[in-house]
């Protein structure tokens, strides 16, 4: 009996290595790569902020009693408004000039213009006074905020329980279903931002994003719905682990948001996006590793020692030229930007073993990036 | 003994199938990011400037009525909810906030999408007075706009059955009970209460036309393009002001979107940076309970519009599932990497081709937008193989 139970731990031994030896042949490093801009915009540098023409604000109060709604909307003064909608350039301005690749060019002239229209006149007769500009931002803004303070209607089972009075008797357990008024508050708000880059020689609109964000909170009411509840636990999970300034405030589920703390939100949001587009971003992004026989390259990669390892497996493939290095050569050249070397790379890994899926993916990864950035190809063919 | 037998064959099959689940979740998902051509053909056309957006006031179809006989449409409307909508009016003054809004969608659709240089995009003629290239590169984008949006806060009257369940009852019992009290909400029995509910109900239609500059002529012709929205929140979940199978068809139509399942496990795949995290608004909280607000509803249906439209005029990127066919393995693997274009030389380069390596060379020629290419190997492969499903799909999906 002995002699079997050892038979079945070798078993589960075995079980064991094979599980290791699948989830090895398999392994994906995290590993940072440079993304380019999704529109050429390598002309330009220096970058004016224009001012965010209003297109709606509106703020609103609802109030729901026994199925009669009541909304009031609450009136914003022009100087209101212009707040916010300075706020929001604000937090553009502190996006573009957190990345290195542009330099705002602090001027209140393109702010000064009333519209998108008068920017544009301005620029395509060239009657600005603004020197060392290569382009303007600006953007429009639209914006409905509503809160609402409301009752939800439902039934629910209360539960009875009398314990039994006598060894005899057998007690009492009943689920009555009463009607049970929730009250609940409830705010939601929509921000759609358009930001243009227009270019100002020759004049172009480079670029332009038209975003939106809703937000929306409910405190109170019938707490019914599992599934937002996962949802929020997931997206709560994910805000606790990320670094960033706003987590520093404490923040509590339980209090609605202020109206600017909402728009501050939303705008920060939609500026991301809009860097994204103009300026090379930094990415994570989780890609197998080959197991060449240059081993250390692998711990290279993760630790995000690319010129390093570029430098040391160059030596290995000229030495030796093992396929499995050759991509992660690639690797290295795709993670800091360098995407014809990479392409370059991994076909010469791909020729020499055709059959490798993990090559065909590299390579089909730069030409899926030349696809979808135009501007990307033309600088490849003109190295 | 016989038990320990056992044993051996339950840990065997537990590593069998621990390894089957490995090996088939490291295996990489086919998915295909396939360039369409724009579906209209755009000639010797380089710059686009938006025109002017014209609200017109008019009736916008309901959904059903191109569809089938609108006879029928209103047949069921044993839940239809006072005042019933069955005609969608368009009013000008909703239109102006709707017609700037899909004015700044198809500026965002073009600008991402399109080869074209946007010139001018605030639709006033004052703008770029300076140097402008020829005007017969020129395209204006001119629309008509009918929007309409209804916005119902009220309260309908609920039927409440209330009673009392006894613990102790047997499983069949108290299932009775539950039915019993459910056929009786529904048949109106019980507390009648006043239910909160707000529903809302819109349609947006535009008229598109692209002229030249030069000489007003069209470069295509005029399209119309219609997309509507309904929901409710609170309620009852079957009542509508709509009638019910309007309100399904434009569920089923234009609200495909809106499946929330998809989200959960995509959003926290996708939440790679923090960079990431926030542009794309994961910081942001979203109660679905929560009612839209009418910006929501209008940024919405100018959106869809919009990328229906320059659909129409640029080429367009889009995500599909298309099934590799057990050809030459060399192949077969650059095509599962997304590597197009050295498949499609490695293919060519092929002294002799089977019909699957034929229609491997047409889908690589279809994941990067040459259709008419792609059309050519599946019309081959058929000929090799003539009652092959997949190589008439092929040809269905590629066809004009």
């Amino acid at each position: 009996m002995k002699l079997f139970n050892n038979y079945i731990l070798n078993k589960l031994f075995l079980m064991l290595l094979i599980s290791a030896f699948l989830i090895s042949g398999c392994a994906k490093a995290t590993i940072t790569v440079r993304s380019p801009a999704e529109i050429n915009t390598r002309k330009i540098k220096n970058v004016a902020v224009g001012g965010f023409e209003i297109g709606q604000m509106m703020l609103k109060f609802k109030t729901e009693r026994n199925g009669v709604w009541q909304t009031h909307p609450v009136l914003l003064s022009e100087e209101q408004q212009k707040s916010i909608s300075r706020s929001v350039r604000a937090r553009v301005i502190n996006l573009l000039t957190a990345t290195p690749y542009f330099k705002v060019i602090f001027s209140d002239e393109f702010e000064k213009l009333a519209n998108d229209a008068a920017l544009q006149q301005l620029v395509s007769v060239r009657g600005y006074k603004t020197k060392n500009v290569d382009a303007v931002i600006n953007g429009k803004l639209w914006l409905e905020i509503e809160r609402t303070d409301g009752v939800d209607l439902s039934k629910e089972g209360l539960e009875y329980f009398r314990p039994p009075r006598s060894r005899n008797s057998i007690g009492l357990n009943l689920t009555v279903d009463q009607v049970v008024w929730w009250p609940y508050k409830s705010t939601r708000g929509t921000l759609g931002l358009e930001i243009k880059l227009t270019r100002l020689l020759p004049t172009e609109v480079v670029a332009t994003t038209f975003e939106t964000r809703t937000y929306s909170q409910r405190i109170g009411g019938r707490n019914g719905e599992s599934f937002q509840q996962i949802a929020d636990s997931f997206t709560s999970v994910l805000s606790t682990s990320k670094t960033s300034k706003t987590d520093s405030i404490e923040s509590s589920s339980d209090v609605l948001p202020s109206f600017e703390q909402i728009i501050a939100d939303m705008a920060l949001s939609i500026a991301s996006g809009f860097v994204r587009r103009v300026a090379v971003t930094e990415k994570v992004v989780s890609y197998p590793i080959a197991e060449g026989s240059f081993t250390n390259a692998k711990i290279l990669i993760e630790a995000g020692a690319y010129d390093v390892a570029i430098d040391k497996l160059q030596q290995a493939t000229a030495e030796n030229s093992d396929p499995n290095d050759l991509y992660n050569l690639g690797l290295c050249f795709e993670a800091i930007g360098d995407y014809g070397l990479a392409h370059t790379t991994y076909r010469e890994a791909w020729k020499a073993d055709p059959e490798n899926l993990l090559f065909a993916q590299g390579l089909g990864r730069i030409e899926r990036l030349r696809r979808e950035n135009p501007q990307l190809q033309r600088q490849l063919e003109s190295r | 003994m016989r038990k320990d037998v056992y044993g051996v064959k339950l840990s065997a099959f537990l590593l069998l199938c621990l390894s089957v689940f490995l090996i088939t979740s490291c295996a990489p998902k086919v998915s295909f990011q396939i360039e369409r051509p724009p579906v209209q053909q755009i000639e010797n056309i380089n710059y686009i400037e938006l025109g002017n957006f014209q609200i017109v006031s008019g009736q916008i179809k309901l959904p059903s009525e191109t569809a089938s006989d609108s006879s029928q449409i209103f047949s069921r409307t044993e839940k239809l909810l006072k005042p019933a909508i069955t005609k969608l009016n368009s009013k000008k003054e909703q239109g102006h906030l709707t017609a700037d809004l899909l004015r700044a969608a198809l500026v965002h659709e073009l600008s991402l999408q399109s080869p074209y240089q946007l010139i001018n995009t605030t639709g006033k003629k004052d703008g770029f007075s300076g140097v402008l290239p020829d005007e017969s590169e020129i395209a204006i984008l001119h629309g008509k706009v009918k929007y309409t949006e209804i916005i119902i806060e009220s309260q309908e009257g609920l039927s409440y059955f209330t009673n009392v369940k006894n613990k102790g009852a047997t499983l069949e019992q108290s299932l009775l009970a539950s039915v019993v009290s459910m056929g009786a909400e529904s048949s109106g029995a019980g507390f009648v209460i006043a239910t909160p509910y707000v529903e809302q109900i819109a349609a947006l239609e535009v008229e598109f036309s692209l002229l030249r500059k030069n000489d007003g002529s069209k470069v295509i012709p005029s399209q119309i393009f219609r997309t509507y929205f309904t929901r409710k929140w609170g309620g009852s979940a079957v009542s509508s002001h709509l009638p019910i199978r309007v309100k399904n068809l434009i569920i089923k139509e234009y609200q495909s979107d809106e499946d929330s399942s998809e989200s959960l496990l995509s959003k926290i795949d996708r939440a790679g940076s923090s960079f990431d995290y926030f542009e794309r608004g994961f910081n942001l909280r979203k109660n679905v309970q929560v009612p839209q607000t009418p910006l929501d509803l209008k940024i919405r249906l100018g959106r869809q519009i919009a990328r229906q439209y320059v659909k129409q005029i640029s080429p367009y990127h889009e995500t599909a599932e298309l099934l590799v066919q057990d050809g030459n393995s060399v192949a077969v693997n650059l095509i599962r990497g997304n590597a197009y274009q050295e498949a499609v030389a490695f293919l060519q380069a092929l002294n002799e081709r089977t019909a699957a390596d034929e229609h491997n060379l047409g889908l690589a020629f279809e994941a990067g937008g040459e259709i008419s290419e792609a059309r050519k190997h599946y019309e081959t492969a058929l000929k090799m193989d003539n009652n092959n499903a997949i190589f008439k799909a092929a040809l269905t999906r590629t066809g004009n």
